[in-house]
């Protein structure tokens, strides 16, 4: 997965693009630190992935759970095919807020 | 055993090429001695053993392989005929690597044209989560994250430090693909430490994120072997598989059904269980769950409702004997199907093994096909017994909604009583439904100025024919509503009409008419209805009237002619459908037109005058069988 992190007057935006699991795992750590220390709103734009799995999803509670912890809002938006079916398999709309 | 070898040595040079160019260290270490891409047919370990015969070829990928390189590997062995693909210490945890294992199975298995593009999607989603679980618990040996955010954090730095640094152990994760019976099997085996289960209430111990979602995407998994085997299965009837023949035997369904059934195994060895599991994975059931005890093995029945248990009679605590007595007690699994395994043979064990509920009783050791068989043929005979009952109920349910429909044509009672009311006479209808649907029906309308339309109609059988030709009629004559007087025009139009809409030999008796309330005059029309009963609500002066007339439907050119009654003072007219001339007289012989009017005259005298009608129809309905095969219309009026 590659991201880019974008300001957008205030509110950050992650806009994220290919797919989204394990191997992940050693760059998730430079995301999070980019947002540390941030209180304001994150969203995380998920339209350019194509496939993400448990590891990615897990990775997306850490990063929300790091905003949080900052006293930011974090949400997700734009899941489209697969990566659709995968936060609603696994009910992400109970726990954080999925856009359209 | 093998089909084929290939090594890079011997495979296609832009294969070769492609793997070499595409291969690069992913570690220092450089712990494969290969190093590269290699496509072997040699057994590899003891999950290529235990799969027995019929393996067509392996697969190996070797360590430094990126994702890439060991997709189109994998597609060229999996199209060369081999559905067990190893991936040997691998890392590979692109997506690309489930990907190409599910595309190339499709291709080479011959199901890919039987499942839609987001099947196979969810299929590749499902095999990725298992690979990746595989590599991380069986060749990264990492622990599982724990449930607090903390852990979370610290199980991913983990990960990230051991891909980056670690390295591997010779150990290999393998991939086998199967398509039988309607379903697409994965196995896929490491050869590392396994996981622990998680601690937790239940006994669904691989529980995690990732194994719900595989839950969630396939139509079965189990985890086994202490975390190092898991199988997912994916039914491709009904859903995905081209759809029967609506003259297909039910055996067909039931059969392609049967593999998706829940089989729970009971036994206290686990290498039985184990080997039973495999023996019906083996034949193609997806849905396999297993008990070591048969306290477990209880609350796994109650809490499952498995459709068929395989029990051993042996085990510590409570034996096979006394949990099936146990699950007999219980209402819910009188149709359960157990067989019973043990080590007696002696005809007085299997005696008992029958009273105390087996469905089956199999002595050990149990040859696999005879095993798998009486599974097969157990759960044919419960899923036909379920569709059967299924069916019956499904029909009840239709025939009475069907039923209340028809009531519904009735007029109310308060639409009776208005009448009464209206026009100052005594007014009442009874209509009993027979078992089955069936064809009677009555009605009336308030033409106004004292005159009332009364009508009774009867079609020919019973069911739900006869109950549609109710509806039909019924429309028609809401298209075309009784005339005030001339019935018997009226029966020759709807004769007509009717003629142009009922399928041939079918047909209806039916008696119009109207009561001229202060003239007492009835002037009606019949089609070969039963004959109008009146006289006197005394007893006295009783007879019947004539209602001979081709019955509606036969032929078009019937025609119909008006009869007048003059009804007598204090007088009363009664209609009625034939099943009262077919009950049963006070000697058990057929009521007849003498015994109906007997019965009206006899409790005209005792009764009286607002209970008389009601104590024809119960003395009527005391006589018969319950429930009648035939509608019961009655009708009375009296002045």
């Amino acid at each position: 997965m590659e991201f880019k992190v974008n300001d957008n007057g205030g509110v950050r935006e992650i806009v994220t693009q290919g797919s989204f699991g394990f191997e992940d795992n050693s760059n998730i750590e430079k995301l999070v630190e980019s947002l540390t220390g941030d209180s304001g709103k994150v969203v995380m734009n998920l339209a350019g992935l194509s496939k993400i799995d448990s590891a990615g999803l897990g990775m997306i509670i850490l990063i929300k759970d790091e905003v949080e912890a900052a006293g930011g809002k974090f949400s997700v938006r734009g899941a489209t095919g697969q990566v659709k079916k995968m936060l609603d398999i696994s009910r992400f709309d109970q726990l954080m807020t999925v856009e359209t | 055993m093998t089909g084929w070898s290939l090594s890079t040595a011997g495979c296609a040079d832009d294969l070769a090429e492609a793997v070499l160019r595409e291969s690069r260290p992913i570690n220092g270490a450089g712990a494969d001695a290969d190093g590269s891409v290699i496509l072997a047919a040699a057994p590899i370990g003891p999950v290529i053993a235990e799969a027995g015969g019929g393996i067509s070829g392996v697969v190996d990928v070797g360590p430094n392989d990126t994702p890439a390189a060991i997709a189109r590997a994998l597609d060229v062995g999996i199209a060369s005929g081999a559905w067990f693909v190893s991936l040997r210490n691998s890392t590979a945890l692109d997506f690309d690597v489930a990907d190409a294992v599910v595309k190339g199975a499709g291709a080479s298995l011959g199901f890919a044209e039987s499942v839609s593009a987001e099947r196979v999607d969810d299929m590749a989603t499902a095999l990725h989560e298992l690979l990746v679980n595989a590599a991380v618990h069986g060749n990264l040996d990492l622990p599982s994250p724990a449930e607090s955010s903390d852990n979370v954090r610290q199980h991913h730095a983990a990960v990230a430090e051991r891909i980056g640094l670690e390295p591997y152990r010779d150990r290999r994760v393998t991939v086998e693909a199967a398509w039988r019976d309607g379903a697409v099997s994965f196995v896929v085996v490491d050869e590392g430490l396994g996981y622990a289960p998680k601690p937790g209430p239940g006994d669904d111990a691989y529980s995690g994120r990732g194994m719900m979602i595989v839950r969630e995407l396939s139509d079965g998994l189990t985890v086994s072997d202490g975390g190092r085997r898991a199988t997912i299965n994916f039914r491709l009837f009904p859903a995905n598989a081209p759809k029967a023949d609506a003259g297909t035997d039910i055996l067909t369904a039931v059969d392609s059904a049967v593999l998706g059934c829940k089989v729970l195994i009971v036994d206290d060895e686990e290498i039985l269980v184990e080997m039973t599991r495999f023996q019906l994975q083996d034949a193609g059931f997806s849905h396999i769950d297993v008990a070591f005890d048969g306290e477990s093995a209880w609350r796994k029945i109650v809490r499952d409702a498995p459709d068929l248990v395989i029990l051993d009679h042996t085990m510590p605590g409570i034996t096979g004997l006394e949990l099936m007595v146990r699950t007999r007690a219980d209402e819910r699994f009188k149709d359960l199907p157990i067989i019973l395994v043990s080590a007696h043979d002696d005809r007085e064990f299997r005696s008992e093994a029958y009273r105390s509920g087996a469905t089956n009783v199999l002595t050990k050791p149990v040859e696999p096909d005879l095993l798998v068989h009486r599974v097969r043929q157990l759960l044919t005979s419960l899923l036909l017994l379920r569709r059967l009952r299924a069916f019956h109920r499904r029909v009840e349910q239709e025939l009475a909604q069907a039923q209340r429909m028809q009531e519904a044509l009735m007029p109310t009672v308060d639409s009776v009583a208005a009448v009464s009311e209206a026009c100052g006479v005594q007014l009442a209808g009874r209509f009993q439904m027979s078992s089955e649907l069936g064809g009677d029906w009555w009605g009336l309308s308030d033409f106004g100025g004292g005159r009332i339309g009364l009508y009774t109609v009867d079609f020919s059988g019973h069911g739900v024919g006869p109950a549609i030709n109710t509806f039909r009629l019924h429309t028609l004559m809401r298209d075309y509503p009784p005339p005030l007087d001339a019935p018997g025009g009226y029966l020759t139009r709807l004769n007509a009409r009717l003629c142009d809409i009922i399928p041939r030999g079918q047909y209806a008796t039916m008696l119009f008419g109207i009561v001229d309330v202060a003239a007492r005059q009835f002037t009606y029309a019949a089609s070969g209805s039963p004959a109008p009963v009146f006289g006197r609500a005394d007893g006295s002066l009783v007879t019947m009237a004539d209602s001979s007339g081709v019955p509606l439907g036969l032929s078009r050119r019937a025609e119909y002619e008006d009869r007048v009654i003059d009804l007598p003072e204090d007088g009363f007219l009664f209609l009625y459908s034939d099943v009262l001339l077919e009950g049963p007289g006070h000697g058990g012989e057929m009521l007849g037109d003498d015994g109906l009017l007997d019965l009206v005259r006899m409790t005209l005298k005792t009764a009286p005058p607002d209970k008389a009608f009601d104590q024809i129809v119960d003395a009527f309905l005391a006589r018969s069988v319950q429930p009648l095969d035939d509608d019961m219309t009655a009708v009375w009026l009296a002045f």
